[in-house]
C-alpha cells in the first residue's frame, strides 16, 4: 500500500477540483487530486457546446476550452500531484487527519493521509427509476448526460428518432446535438408549465430546429420489447395525466434530462450530514461539512447552472481550507442561515459576521420584479431589486460586517433570505 | 448433428438445477435456452426469497419440494458461492381474522416439517423486527427462510453444470421435434438441430408450447405478472427479515424484502394476463405496492426507489408443480407450472426429476470426477484493503473501477465475459455493475468498451439482452446531417 | 429572411437573443432598409437582432475523429457565428475528416470555410497516444 502524506486531498478533477487545487497550491500547500477518469476536466470534457466562462474569462468558451485553461494552470503548479484513473473506495476520519483510500491499476491501493479534504465529485443524473415512467424496459433509454458522453467522447449516435424528457439545459443541448449528428428529435416533453432551461437554449436548441416543446406533459408509457419503439405522452390536468388526450410518438431513443443530484458516495463514507433540500452536505461559513476538515464545493454541494460560479465557490472554499490548515486555533463566530419566503435553499448554511460572506440560493418561483430580502433575527439588513427570478437560475449576493454589524454575542442572529 | 443422452429445455433456475444434477452422472447433457443468456426468462425477475415452507398444504408437491429444497442451500452456497443469507421470514397480522389465517399457516408449516417455525405475539414479532408497523397484533416467524441473489444462483448452477460437461446452447428456441425410433430430433428457429434420447421440459412460460411440439400433453400456461420496486441501499425501510402480509387466495401478497445486497424490494403484484411478452410496469400498481408495503413497514419510502421491473409467473390451473413423465410422449418429462416457490424448490426439483428419469429407465452411473465446486471469484467490494493491494499487483484490472456505485472492478467484468455473459444485462447480473444508485449512468460506456475489447464485438453488435436490444447502430458521420427546418413533421 | 421591406411595409418579429445566458426578449422591426432592435440590455443584442433578420448565424461546435484510441474525438468550434444555411454542409465535412495528432488548442483545422473568413479550430489539445 502506498502511503501519501499531503496537506490537501481534492476528490475530483473537474471544474471545482481544479480551481480548489490551484488555489491551495498557490497558498503554498501540497495537494493531491484524485480523479477517476484518465484525464482531468470532469464533465466539461463532454460539454463541447459554448456558453462557458462569460463571467470568469469574459469570453464565451466551450467546455473543453474552459477545462483546459485550468488543467494548464494545475500543470504549472508543481505542488499539485494528479492521480488520474484512480477511484476512492474508502475514507477514515482520524480527527486531525483524514485518510482516503483510492485505487488505480498502476498504483494499487493508495492511502492518502491529509490535513484536509475537499469534496469536488460533482453530480449524477436522475434516471428512469427515480421518476418511475411506466411501461416496458427496452434498450434505447439513456440519461441525457450518458448520451452526451457517447456522442461527444466516443463518437456514437445513440439513435435516429429521439424524444427527450425534460427541458432542462442538458436536454435542450442534447436536442441540438442529436440534430447536429443526423438524428431527428421529435419532441421535448416537460412536466412543468414552463421550460426549466435557459430561454436562450429554447431558442437555439429547439426553435432553430423546429422541435416541438410539450409543456405540462409527461411520458405516460414507454413502448417496445427489445428496443424503444415509441412513447405515449399526455398532458397533465389537475395533477394527473389526462389519458383521453394522450398521443403516441414513434421513436427509437428516449433521452432523460430529469434532474441532477449531488454525487455523495464519497461523502457518505465520512457519514457527512446531508441537506435534503440540496441533496448535498450541510456546510458552515467555511464550506466545511459536519465532518471537521472535510469541505465541499461545486456540484457535489449543490447543482450549479454556471461553471463560473463553481470556479468562484471552489476557489473561495480552498481559501477556507488553507485558513483551517494554517489556523492558529482561533475559530470565527458563526450563526445560522435559513431559507425564507420562496427560497428553496441558501448556501452556506452558516455565516460569519466579521467578514464578507458570499451566498448562493435558488428561488422557488418564476416572477418578474422581485426583491431579495435578508433579515437578521427578523430585522431587514439587506435588500436588492431583481428584474426576474426563476428556479433554474441560481442567485447570489454578498454581505459583510457593514450589514451584519448587529450580530452580537447574546442573540440567535439567524439570517433569513427571502424572495418576493 | 450432436446426439445427447438428455436435452433439458430451459436454462432458468429449474433447468439449470436439473442439468447440474444430471452432470454428476455419465451422461451427455444439453441445456437449451431460447434467450442469448441463461436466467433471462422467468428467473430474471425473481424476488430471491428462499421460502420456509408454510404457504402451501402438505398434500401439494410444491410444499414437499420447497421444504426439501430449503435445507439444501447451505451446502450449495459452499459449493457455488452465490450470495445467500438465512435471515428468517415473518408474516405480520393486523387483526384477529388475520391471526387465524396465520395460525393456519403455522399448522401447515408444522405439517410440512418446517424447523423452528413459531407463532409470535405482538411483543415477540416487534422484537424480531422493530421496523414493523406498531399496529401489528402478532404473526409468524420462520427462521429457516432466507434471501439470495437469484441470477447469481442460476449463473453458478450453469457454471457448475458446464464444468462437469453439460453443453449450454443459447439462442436455441425449440420450434420443432420428432421422434425416430428411440431418439428425438430437436430443431431450433435458426435451423440448428440436435438429437436426444430423453427430454426434460423446463421451459417456463413456454412449457405448454414445448409440450405440444413434442406431441405430449396439452395444457396452457397463463402468465401472471408481478411488478416489483427496488430501493437503494441502506434505505430506511430496510428490514432485518423478509416481511410478508397475510396471504390472499391468489398470491402470497406484497412483501418487504431486504435483499442480500443491502437494497430493499417491495412487491410483487399478481395480475393475470394473456401476453407472455408483456412485462410493462404500470402507474396504478405503484400506488398499490407502496400502500401495501407501508402498511407493513411505515418507513418504506418511494423517494428511495431506483428502479422497477416486472416478471411473469408461469401458472397452471390447480397451481401446483406439474412434474411427471409424459403418458403420451416417450422419455419426456414435464417440469411445468414452476412459479413460487420454484426457486426455493429447485435443488429438490432436480433430485426429484433425476429420480423420475431413473425410474423411467435412464441409466445413472456416477462420475468419480464430478466436482460440485466452482472457483470463487474475488469481488473487490468484499475484500479487505491489504488484499486489494495484493490483488491489483497480480491483476491490474482489479484496480480499475468500472461501477462506482457497487464497487465493481474491470477484472470482474472480464470474468463475467469469460463465463459467456456478453450482454449488458448478463454482465449486470453477474457483477452488479449498473444495479446501483446511478443505474448504469456512469459505468455503461466503460462496460461497452471492455466488452468490445474482450470479445471483438463492435459497439453496434452489443445489446442490452440479446435480440433487437441494440445500444447504438451508428457512428457520427454515418447519418447525413439535415438539421435545417423545413423537415416534414 | 426579411432584411428590407417594400415601401410602407413593416415587419415585426419577436425573438430571444442568444449572445449570452440572460436571453433578452427582443422585438425587431424592419421598415424599408431600417432595422430597429428593442428589448436588448447590451450592444451585442442589437447586433444579434439585426443579423438575425439579415442573415441568421450560429456558432457551430462539433467533434472530429482522431487517430487516438485514448481520445477518439476532438472537439472543434467555429471562430465566429456561421450563416445558418452553411451549417449542415460544415458538419458533414467535419464528420468526414480525421485529424492527425498531436493537435494544440486553438489550432486551425479548417481555414476560411467557404470564403466566410470563419475558421474551425480545435477546442482542446491532444497528444499522441504513446506520449
Amino acid at each position: 500500500m502506498k502511503e501519501i502524506k499531503i496537506d490537501v486531498v481534492v476528490v475530483g478533477g473537474g471544474s471545482a477540483g481544479l480551481a480548489a487545487a490551484a488555489e491551495a497550491a498557490r497558498r503554498g500547500h501540497s495537494v493531491a487530486i484524485i480523479e477517476r477518469e484518465v484525464q482531468l476536466g470532469g464533465i466539461l470534457n463532454q460539454c463541447i457546446h459554448n456558453g462557458f466562462g462569460l463571467h470568469y474569462f469574459k469570453e464565451e468558451l466551450t467546455g473543453p476550452e474552459y477545462a483546459e485553461r485550468f488543467v494548464d494552470i494545475v500543470g504549472g503548479l508543481p505542488a499539485i500531484r494528479v492521480h488520474s484513473d484512480s477511484a476512492v473506495i474508502a475514507g477514515e476520519d482520524s480527527g486531525d487527519r483524514k485518510r482516503i483510500y483510492a485505487i488505480s491499476p498502476k498504483e494499487g491501493v493508495m492511502r492518502f493521509n491529509a490535513r484536509a479534504v475537499v469534496l469536488a465529485m460533482g453530480c449524477r443524473e436522475r434516471n428512469r427509476g427515480n421518476i418511475g415512467i411506466p411501461g416496458t424496459r427496452p434498450s434505447g433509454i439513456f440519461t441525457a448526460g450518458l448520451a452526451q458522453r457517447l456522442v461527444n467522447i466516443d463518437g456514437y449516435v445513440p439513435g435516429r428518432n429521439v424524444v427527450i424528457v425534460g427541458s432542462g439545459d442538458i436536454g435542450l443541448i442534447m436536442a441540438r446535438r442529436m440534430s447536429w449528428v443526423g438524428a431527428t428529435v421529435h419532441a421535448v416533453v416537460e412536466i412543468q408549465p414552463y421550460p426549466s432551461g435557459l430561454t436562450r437554449n429554447i431558442a437555439q436548441c429547439l426553435n432553430d430546429f423546429r422541435i416541438p416543446l410539450y409543456l405540462s406533459h409527461v411520458v405516460a408509457a414507454i413502448h417496445g420489447k427489445d428496443r424503444v419503439e415509441g412513447v405515449t405522452i399526455a398532458p397533465i390536468i389537475d395533477q394527473h395525466p389526462a389519458m383521453e388526450q394522450a398521443k403516441r410518438i414513434d421513436c427509437d431513443t428516449l433521452l432523460l434530462s430529469v434532474g441532477l443530484v449531488p454525487d455523495n458516495e464519497v461523502a457518505n463514507k465520512f457519514k457527512v450530514e446531508i441537506n435534503p433540500e440540496t441533496n448535498g452536505a450541510y456546510v458552515d461559513a467555511r464550506l466545511m461539512t459536519s465532518c471537521r476538515g472535510l469541505f465541499a464545493c461545486g456540484n457535489v454541494l449543490h447543482v450549479h447552472d454556471l461553471v463560473d460560479f463553481v470556479t468562484e465557490e471552489a476557489t473561495r472554499c480552498a481559501g477556507f481550507v488553507c485558513d483551517y490548515i494554517e489556523g492558529e486555533g482561533k475559530e470565527e463566530r458563526q450563526y445560522k442561515v435559513m431559507p425564507g419566503k420562496n427560497v428553496k435553499y441558501v448556501l452556506p448554511n452558516m455565516y460569519a459576521p466579521e467578514r464578507e460572506n458570499r451566498f448562493y440560493l435558488r428561488p422557488m418561483i418564476v416572477k418578474n420584479d422581485v426583491h431579495l430580502t435578508v433579515t437578521l433575527d427578523g430585522e431587514q439588513v439587506y435588500s436588492r431589486r431583481l428584474p426576474h427570478v426563476q428556479p433554474s437560475e441560481m442567485m447570489s449576493f454578498t454581505i459583510g460586517p457593514k450589514q451584519l454589524v448587529k450580530a452580537d454575542h447574546d442573540r440567535a442572529n439567524v439570517l433569513e433570505v427571502g424572495v418576493e | 448433428m450432436q446426439h445427447y443422452d438428455v436435452a433439458v429445455i430451459g436454462a432458468g433456475v429449474t433447468g439449470a438445477a436439473i442439468a447440474r444434477r444430471l452432470s454428476a452422472y455419465r451422461l451427455s447433457v444439453a441445456l437449451l435456452e431460447r434467450e442469448c443468456d441463461v436466467s433471462f426468462g422467468v428467473s430474471k425477475a425473481n424476488s430471491g426469497i428462499i421460502h420456509a415452507g408454510f404457504h402451501h398444504g402438505p398434500q401439494t408437491l410444491k410444499a414437499r419440494l420447497e421444504v426439501r429444497g430449503n435445507v439444501m442451500y447451505d451446502a450449495l452456497q459452499r459449493e457455488l458461492h452465490f450470495p445467500f443469507k438465512r435471515c428468517g421470514i415473518l408474516v405480520a397480522a393486523f387483526s384477529i381474522e388475520e391471526m387465524k389465517t396465520v395460525e393456519r399457516l403455522y399448522e401447515q408449516g408444522v405439517a410440512n416439517g418446517v424447523i423452528g417455525i413459531e407463532m409470535c405475539s405482538r411483543a415477540r414479532i416487534l422484537a424480531l423486527e422493530p421496523k414493523l408497523n406498531p399496529d401489528v397484533v402478532g404473526g409468524l416467524h420462520a427462521p429457516s427462510g432466507g434471501i439470495i441473489e437469484p441470477y447469481r444462483f442460476v449463473f453458478s448452477l450453469v457454471e457448475s453444470a458446464k464444468k462437469n460437461g453439460v453443453e449450454l446452447l443459447t439462442e436455441f428456441d425449440v420450434v420443432e421435434a420428432h421422434r425416430d425410433g428411440a431418439v428425438y430430433t430437436i430443431r431450433s428457429s435458426s435451423g440448428s438441430e440436435i438429437a436426444a434420447d430423453w427430454v426434460v421440459n423446463a421451459a417456463g412460460l413456454y412449457a405448454d408450447k414445448v409440450s405440444r411440439i413434442f406431441g405430449a400433453e396439452d395444457y396452457e400456461i397463463t402468465p401472471r405478472k408481478g411488478e416489483e420496486f427496488l430501493m437503494e441501499r441502506d434505505a430506511k425501510g430496510y428490514t432485518s427479515r423478509v416481511v410478508f402480509p397475510v396471504p390472499t387466495p391468489n398470491s402470497k401478497g406484497m412483501l418487504v424484502i431486504p435483499t442480500v445486497e443491502g437494497t430493499t424490494m417491495v412487491g410483487p403484484t399478481a395480475v393475470e394476463g394473456d401476453d407472455k411478452e408483456d412485462k410493462a410496469t404500470t402507474a396504478e400498481n405503484f400506488e398499490r405496492v407502496f400502500y401495501s408495503a407501508r402498511r407493513l413497514v411505515p418507513t418504506v419510502s418511494e423517494r428511495d426507489i431506483i428502479t422497477s421491473f416486472a416478471g411473469l409467473r408461469p401458472t397452471l390451473p390447480g397451481d401446483d408443480f406439474y412434474i411427471e413423465l409424459s403418458k403420451i410422449a416417450p422419455s419426456f418429462v414435464h417440469v411445468a407450472g414452476i412459479q413460487s416457490p420454484g426457486l426455493t424448490a429447485s435443488p429438490a426439483v432436480a433430485e426429484y426429476v433425476k429420480d423420475l428419469l431413473k425410474r423411467a429407465g435412464l441409466v445413472l452411473i456416477e462420475k468419480p470426477e464430478y466436482d460440485p465446486n466452482i472457483p470463487e471469484l474475488k469481488r473487490l467490494r468484499s475484500l479487505p484493503m491489504e488484499e486489494v493491494d495484493e490483488l491489483i499487483t497480480q491483476d491490474p484490472a482489479y484496480g480499475e473501477i468500472v461501477c462506482r456505485c457497487e464497487t465493481v472492478s474491470e477484472a470482474e467484468i472480464k470474468a463475467a465475459i469469460k463465463q459467456g455473459h456478453t450482454t449488458l444485462d448478463g454482465i449486470k447480473f453477474y457483477t452488479r455493475a449498473g444495479m446501483g444508485r446511478c443505474q448504469g449512468g456512469f459505468c455503461t460506456y466503460k462496460v461497452l468498451k471492455i466488452l468490445s475489447r474482450e470479445t471483438g464485438m463492435s459497439w453496434e453488435e452489443i445489446t442490452r439482452r440479446g435480440g433487437g436490444s441494440y445500444i447504438t447502430k451508428e457512428h457520427i458521420g454515418d447519418l447525413p446531417v439535415k438539421s435545417l427546418p423545413g423537415r416534414v413533421e | 429572411m426579411a432584411s428590407t421591406t417594400k415601401s410602407g411595409e413593416v415587419v415585426r418579429r419577436e425573438m430571444v437573443c442568444i449572445s449570452c445566458p440572460i436571453g433578452c426578449r427582443l422585438t425587431v422591426t424592419v421598415s424599408g432598409e431600417v432595422i430597429t432592435v428593442e428589448g436588448n440590455r447590451c450592444a451585442r443584442g442589437e447586433v444579434y437582432g439585426t443579423e438575425e433578420m439579415r442573415s441568421p448565424k450560429r456558432v457551430v461546435t462539433a467533434t472530429m475523429a482522431t487517430d487516438s484510441e485514448r481520445i477518439p474525438r476532438l472537439p472543434v468550434r467555429t471562430t465566429a457565428a456561421l450563416p445558418k444555411e452553411l451549417i449542415d454542409g460544415l458538419l458533414n465535412e467535419i464528420y468526414g475528416r480525421r485529424v492527425p495528432l498531436p493537435v494544440r488548442r486553438g489550432e486551425i483545422i479548417i481555414q476560411d470555410y467557404r470564403g466566410t473568413g470563419i475558421d474551425v479550430v480545435a477546442a482542446r489539445s491532444i497528444t499522441r497516444d504513446s506520449a
